[in-house]
């Protein structure tokens, strides 16, 4: 049981040590401007669209979805992790895509979707 | 025998991880599920029944300012560089030995307590905005809704509150001549207004017509007292707003909860930090705390536009 602890152990220090071939200083740097700059371009984005305006609404989670993707891909050092882990990610993020299509079918299919003479038993 | 036996392949189990490692990355994977509910859920709700007469309310008008959302973003944003950072100090310092090795540490306590502060900076930040919406009444079952035009019992409710709101301002003030002149004004006719006609005079006609509401026709030239003066502690009709209140409360609410799970762990590594017990072993717990601090950052990603701008 000691034996197999320690091989254990040992393979934690030896993917803890493969872990080091991640970003240097410099990446942290630029992916940090990027992410300021995205940030002051969804805030720009929205004054020149407007509220509720779907062109503006469409660009700006785009590029919150370019923001995610950078701190995930470098800050929590996905680009490197990513063999190792896509068999739990992927998965959750099918899970996610297919729960915000099923709620959404109800809110495209709502009542009010429908012209008033569509509606069943609808005698007013 | 034994000799071979040691040599032999060995057989390990799992992914090739450290064992922190793959634990709270399925850890994330259900915090994933979970914010992915609550999102869904608001896009549901926003989606759902308002239609264009009567939408979804705007950022401005549940007392949301895009500026402070957005700084709140760049706060977070800041102190996912610094926890990254103190990673990368600790992670050099394993390699350095002596006074380069304690600079390296040095370094990286600071950039702990900066993260600390930002991540204290972001909640003040949140509990200004969550006073605002309490002195707004804008919080969940709070909100009036006057959709249509029928006189219900809750239209009477909204000028039964707004009377009180308004005799309240008439005999304390704190607030400019010209929307005191206003009040005054709407208490003179206040009995033979209808509750729509009194929410008019409240937020005036170009608010109505800019947010569309269902409640025609929309009368000419209406000054409101909040466009005199937008400080006023007056209840005004928002449309769905209880859903947005509701919606709002819960996502941020729960992220801030999160926010507060990752500044106790830091604030724990910090006390370690000063007692000497924080170093370059502590490399791998800190990008454990960190991939959680980016996480949470990566939920404000969206809730921030999701909330503030679009």
């Amino acid at each position: 049981m000691v034996g197999v602890d320690r091989e254990y152990h040992m393979a934690d220090q030896h993917a803890h040590h493969d872990d080091h071939a991640g970003p240097s200083f410099h990446l942290y740097m630029y992916v940090f401007g990027a992410l300021c700059v995205c940030t002051a371009l969804s805030f720009i984005i929205n004054r020149i669209f407007g509220e509720n305006n779907l062109t503006g609404a469409s660009i700006i989670m785009a590029v919150a979805a370019v923001k995610a993707t950078l701190v995930a891909a470098i800050f929590m050092h996905l680009k490197f992790d990513w063999g190792k882990l896509y068999c739990i990610i992927l998965p959750v993020c099918v899970v996610t895509v297919m729960m915000v299509i099923i709620l959404s079918i109800d809110a495209a299919l709502a009542w009010h979707a429908y012209p008033e003479s569509a509606v069943p038993f609808y005698d007013k | 025998m034994a000799h071979d036996a040691a040599h032999s392949p060995q057989l390990h189990m799992g992914l090739p991880l450290p064992n922190g490692k793959l634990a709270l990355w399925i850890f994330l994977v259900t915090e994933i599920t979970f914010f992915a509910a609550i999102i869904g859920t608001y896009m549901l709700l926003r989606n759902g029944q308002p239609t264009k007469t009567t939408p979804w309310p705007s950022p401005h008008e549940v007392h949301l300012s895009e500026f402070i959302g957005a700084f709140n973003t760049f706060v977070l944003i800041c102190s996912s560089l610094t926890v990254v950072l103190c990673h990368w100090c600790l992670s050099e310092a394993r390699k350095k030995e002596g006074a380069d090795r304690k600079a390296l540490v040095k370094k990286a306590t600071l950039y702990l307590g900066i993260t600390l502060a930002l991540g204290c900076v972001f909640l003040v930040v949140k509990a200004f905005e969550y006073k605002a919406k309490i002195e707004h009444n804008i919080l969940p079952g709070r909100v009036f809704e006057l959709k249509d035009d029928k006189n219900s019992a809750h239209h009477y409710k909204f000028k039964r509150v707004v009377k009180e709101q308004l005799d309240h301002i008439d005999a304390h003030g704190g607030v400019n001549d010209e929307a005191k002149k206003l009040v005054k004004d709407l208490l003179a006719d206040f009995d033979k207004l209808t509750p729509k006609q009194v929410n008019e005079r409240i937020v005036g006609t170009k608010h109505l017509e800019k947010h569309m509401c269902d409640m025609p026709p929309i009368p000419a030239n209406v000054k409101g007292i909040l466009e005199a003066d937008p400080h006023v502690h007056v209840s005004y009709s928002i449309p769905y707003g209880n859903l947005w209140a509701s919606s709002y409360f819960a996502m941020t609410g729960f992220h801030a909860l999160h926010v507060l799970g990752g500044l106790v762990v830091f604030g724990i590594y910090l006390i370690a930090a000063l007692l000497g017990k924080f170093g370059p072993d502590n490399d791998i717990d800190l990008e454990l705390t960190g991939l959680y601090w980016h996480f949470v950052d990566i939920v404000w990603i969206f809730l921030f536009p999701l909330l503030y701008l679009v």
